[in-house]
């Protein structure tokens, strides 16, 4: 319901105007090493700063689910089916989870912070907090703060050990979820307009495209913050979509932005062909872009060196980076070469086509070791050979999935220490490759 | 209008058009629909037109050119219409030797009398679904319950063989046959049997809904499907020879002796044909097409015959536009059939969707020499025994022989 929810307030609240480039001087310097990697195994969604989802030293001991976590049974509300964030790993593992966004319930969403997710009931929760009308996106760790997405327009700041909550910053409608990097928070939001916050939640600049003029943004023209920014040393890429629909939206531009103070440096304009648009990643300064009907990669002055079509009839996900591969979901697991997007594998996906559209393989990958996870499914990252898992193709199973809820979530997993951890939106927070359990 | 007559007019016509070649030039010929688009801008000149008599699988030939001889000449009348129980479908019928073979898309198959029109026999696969059209070996192929290929007997319809491939409920598009090899595509793979007895000889799968029929030529299979990838397979095992990534999911593929046609729909809706090098895979020609569907494809001579929202003709050895008419229709199984002096196609009624008939275009020009049949006819046409055969609902749901006046 995160655009209905945002286009049903703008429509009450008449014209709202925003534009170009706003820089606050009040804000504290940017961090001047560049981006840091963050806090924790895996501080945010994709893993670092530019979402390459690659952790190539850690080693998983096994291929299988080896524990799983329901946070619906945490969860106060009466949704049933769960929309949840990825998940990132710090002291905890943290994900976010409420209503659906095409679901009505007028209900909060809620910050999970999972100790064990071995231990069954509360045993297994270090604490919870609110998030006020649902969650907007994935968390990210800094410092010793977990900062969270609220589908009210506002950051939240939690202390990560106890979840006290710390900071609040009004963003705008439908925040995405959070980049964290160089002492600053980057967030979209859904009037298409990147923001940058300091750690201590002040607004340091606000990068739009003079949106919300009038009435205009009501019908389909809205434009609207898709996935999170991906962030380099001196810039921030971002994807803004247009249309009356993120499920289908009709126009993209990825937008280079200067890190320090937003200006754009330049725009790459795509058609999605009518799919969703996801979080870039980016490479030895290669933007890749995961456009809907093609992953499109593109050069730091903003031309395309190769675009991949993957003949999917949904979205392909964020790809892994690593060693010169991309790693991507698009109803089949993929390999493909970050030179000029050659095809090096695929995984056949064996989810029977009657339900093409209903649980295909969207998730983004990430690189663990010599392996690759996708979803709740390990393949060997040399061959692309099934290693264990669940990639959501049963053919026995109707949805494709075996597990509760509406499959893994789009965003991917998170990679902690010597395992991995998958959020379903069913929400059901899993790990994968843990040493077995008794 | 006799044989001669049509002939006579075709060379007139070419008289004529040879002054104006080289511009576009809006026509509206003696058989046009009043505001249809219709356009010429070289004519074509195809040489002897080689093709089967009857057409055994879909597409005429296992290469899928459309290319036909022993064409009826129009103006064309019904002979007799089939009438098919249920009410799921009709798809074009194969011919072959004396028999007219079809499914009514839910659990039949049909064998009628080309002659006559009675029916010879008719096969009741169970409560099986019989999704697709058969094609002609030794048996009659047939694709029953979304699961299996099924032989059948050609002259009494019991079944010889049954060709599993494990899939489940997974396949679209009807079977091939060539070699001694029957190569049919899943939603996921492409399978190779053997056509005497079924037995699988081997499987490629791409994962991604290559669902569209291969096109066979010189012991080899092109294999187009949504993952946009164009596969040259070895027929006697499968094995993969090339491949090219074409950016287009494909709904039609065709192969002449030195080329691999390629018609598809982007993610952004454009229509592009490709051709490519059918040695090496490399690529020849991306023309791009308005409207938004690849209907059918037929090749022939040199010509690509091209069936989008409208009818059109590219010379392939130079990619010269030669004519479009905008008269062009069908439905979901349209097939495009190309001789030395016409096309068959289905083409639309006048402004209704409900008046569909086989029309037949001057092949140098295009021009609409007529419209025949009764009732709707839009899956077709297939060729065999001196006539043509076009389904939909010519009064029942069914198909109807076409022959001339």
């Amino acid at each position: 319901m995160r655009r209905r929810r945002f286009l049903a307030s703008v429509g009450a609240a008449g014209t709202a105007t925003l534009a170009g480039c706003t820089a606050d001087g009040d804000c504290p310097p940017a961090d001047a090493d560049g981006v840091d990697p963050g806090t924790g195994p895996w501080p945010q969604v994709g893993g670092t700063p530019d979402n390459v989802g690659m952790a190539s030293n850690v080693t998983l001991a096994s291929t299988g689910v080896t524990a799983e976590f329901a946070l619906h049974e945490h969860y106060p509300g009466d949704t049933l089916v769960l929309s949840t964030s990825g998940p990132v790993v710090g002291e905890h593992v943290y994900v976010a989870a409420g209503p659906r966004e095409d679901d009505d319930a007028d209900e909060d969403g809620v910050l999970f912070a999972v100790s064990d997710p071995h231990e069954d009931g509360a045993d297994g929760l270090a604490w919870t907090a609110t998030l006020p009308d649902g969650v907007a996106g994935g968390p990210a760790l800094l410092g010793d703060l977990v900062l969270a997405s609220a589908a009210d327009g506002t950051v939240r700041a939690f202390d990560a050990t106890d979840g006290d909550e710390r900071w609040r910053a009004d963003i705008g409608p439908s925040p995405t979820a959070l980049s964290v990097g160089g002492g600053r928070i980057y967030v979209g939001d859904g009037r298409g307009v990147v923001t940058a916050l300091s750690v201590d939640g002040e607004a340091c600049w606000s990068a739009g495209s003079g949106v919300l003029d009038g009435l205009r943004g009501l019908v389909s023209d809205t434009p609207w913050i898709a996935g999170r920014p991906a962030l380099t040393d001196d810039r921030v890429y971002s994807v803004r979509a247009t249309g009356d629909s993120e499920y289908r939206p009709e126009a993209g531009v990825l937008l280079a932005l200067d890190r320090t103070d937003g200006e754009t440096i330049w725009e790459y304009e795509f058609d999605p062909g009518g799919q969703p648009v996801r979080t870039p990643s980016v490479a030895v300064g290669t933007v890749y872009l995961p456009g809907g009907a093609a992953l499109h990669a593109v050069d730091r002055e903003g031309t395309r060196r190769w675009r991949w079509v993957h003949g999917h009839r949904g979205a392909v996900s964020t790809p892994a980076i690593a060693d010169g591969v991309l790693y991507a979901s698009a109803r089949n697991l993929y390999a493909l070469d970050a030179e000029d997007g050659a095809e090096r594998w695929r995984l056949v996906s064996r989810h029977h086509p009657s339900n093409i559209r209903t649980a295909s393989l969207e998730s983004a990958p990430v690189v663990v070791g010599d392996r690759v996870v996708a979803a709740l499914g390990v393949a060997d990252r040399e061959t692309g050979d099934r290693l264990g898992g669940d990639f959501g193709d049963d053919p026995e199973s109707r949805r494709g999935w075996n597990v509760p809820g509406y499959g893994p979530t789009e965003t991917g997993p998170a990679v902690g220490e010597d395992r991995v951890y998958v959020a379903t939106d069913g929400g059901v927070l899993y790990e994968i490759g843990g040493p077995d359990h008794e | 209008m006799s044989e001669d007559h049509t002939e006579g007019s075709v060379v007139g016509r070419r008289r004529f058009l040879a002054g104006v070649v080289g511009a576009s030039v809006a026509l509206a010929g003696c058989g046009d629909v009043a505001g249809v688009d219709h356009e010429v801008e070289t004519e074509v000149d195809l040489g002897a037109v080689e093709g089967p008599a009857e057409w055994r699988t879909r597409g005429g030939d296992p290469a899928n050119t459309g290319a036909a001889t022993e064409v009826p000449a129009e103006p064309l009348e019904v002979a007799w219409t089939a009438n098919l129980e249920g009410h799921t479908g009709s798809p074009t019928p194969v011919v072959g030797d004396g028999l007219v073979f079809t499914t009514n898309h839910s659990g039949t198959v049909y064998a009628f009398d080309a002659d006559s029109g009675e029916v010879v026999w008719t096969a009741t696969l169970g409560d099986e679904r019989v999704r697709l059209p058969a094609a002609l070996g030794e048996a009659v192929l047939v694709t029953a319950g979304g699961e299996d290929v099924v032989g059948l007997d050609r002259e009494t319809g019991k079944r010889r063989f049954v060709a599993a491939h494990g899939e489940g409920r997974n396949l679209s598009v009807g079977p091939r046959i060539a070699d001694g090899v029957v190569i049919f595509p899943t939603r996921r793979s492409v399978h190779g049997f053997d056509a005497a007895d079924g037995d699988r000889l081997w499987t490629v799968e791409p994962g991604l809904s290559p669902d569209v029929e291969p096109a066979i030529r010189d012991g080899v299979a092109y294999v187009g499907g949504d993952d946009t990838v164009l596969r040259a397979l070895a027929l006697e095992d499968g094995r993969e020879l090339w491949r090219t990534d074409t950016d287009v999911r494909h709904d039609q593929v065709a192969a002449t002796p030195d080329r691999v046609l390629v018609l598809g729909v982007s993610p952004w809706d454009e229509v592009h044909l490709l051709a490519f090098d059918r040695e090496d895979g490399s690529r020849l020609l991306d023309r791009t097409f308005e409207g938004g569907r690849a209907r059918a494809l037929a090749v022939v001579d040199g010509y690509a015959f091209v069936g989008t929202d409208r009818l059109s003709v590219v010379r392939l050895s130079d990619d010269t536009r030669c004519w479009h008419n905008g008269a062009f229709g069908g439905g979901y199984h349209s097939g495009i059939v190309v001789d030395d002096e016409r096309v068959y196609a289905p083409v639309g009624g006048d402004g209704s969707r409900f008046d569909d008939r086989i029309g037949a275009f001057d092949v140098a020009d295009g021009e609409l020499l007529g419209r025949f049949g009764g009732g709707r006819l839009y899956n077709g046409p297939a060729v065999g025994d001196d006539a043509l055969y076009a389904a939909g609902v010519p009064d029942e749901l069914g198909f109807a022989k076409l022959v001339p006046e």
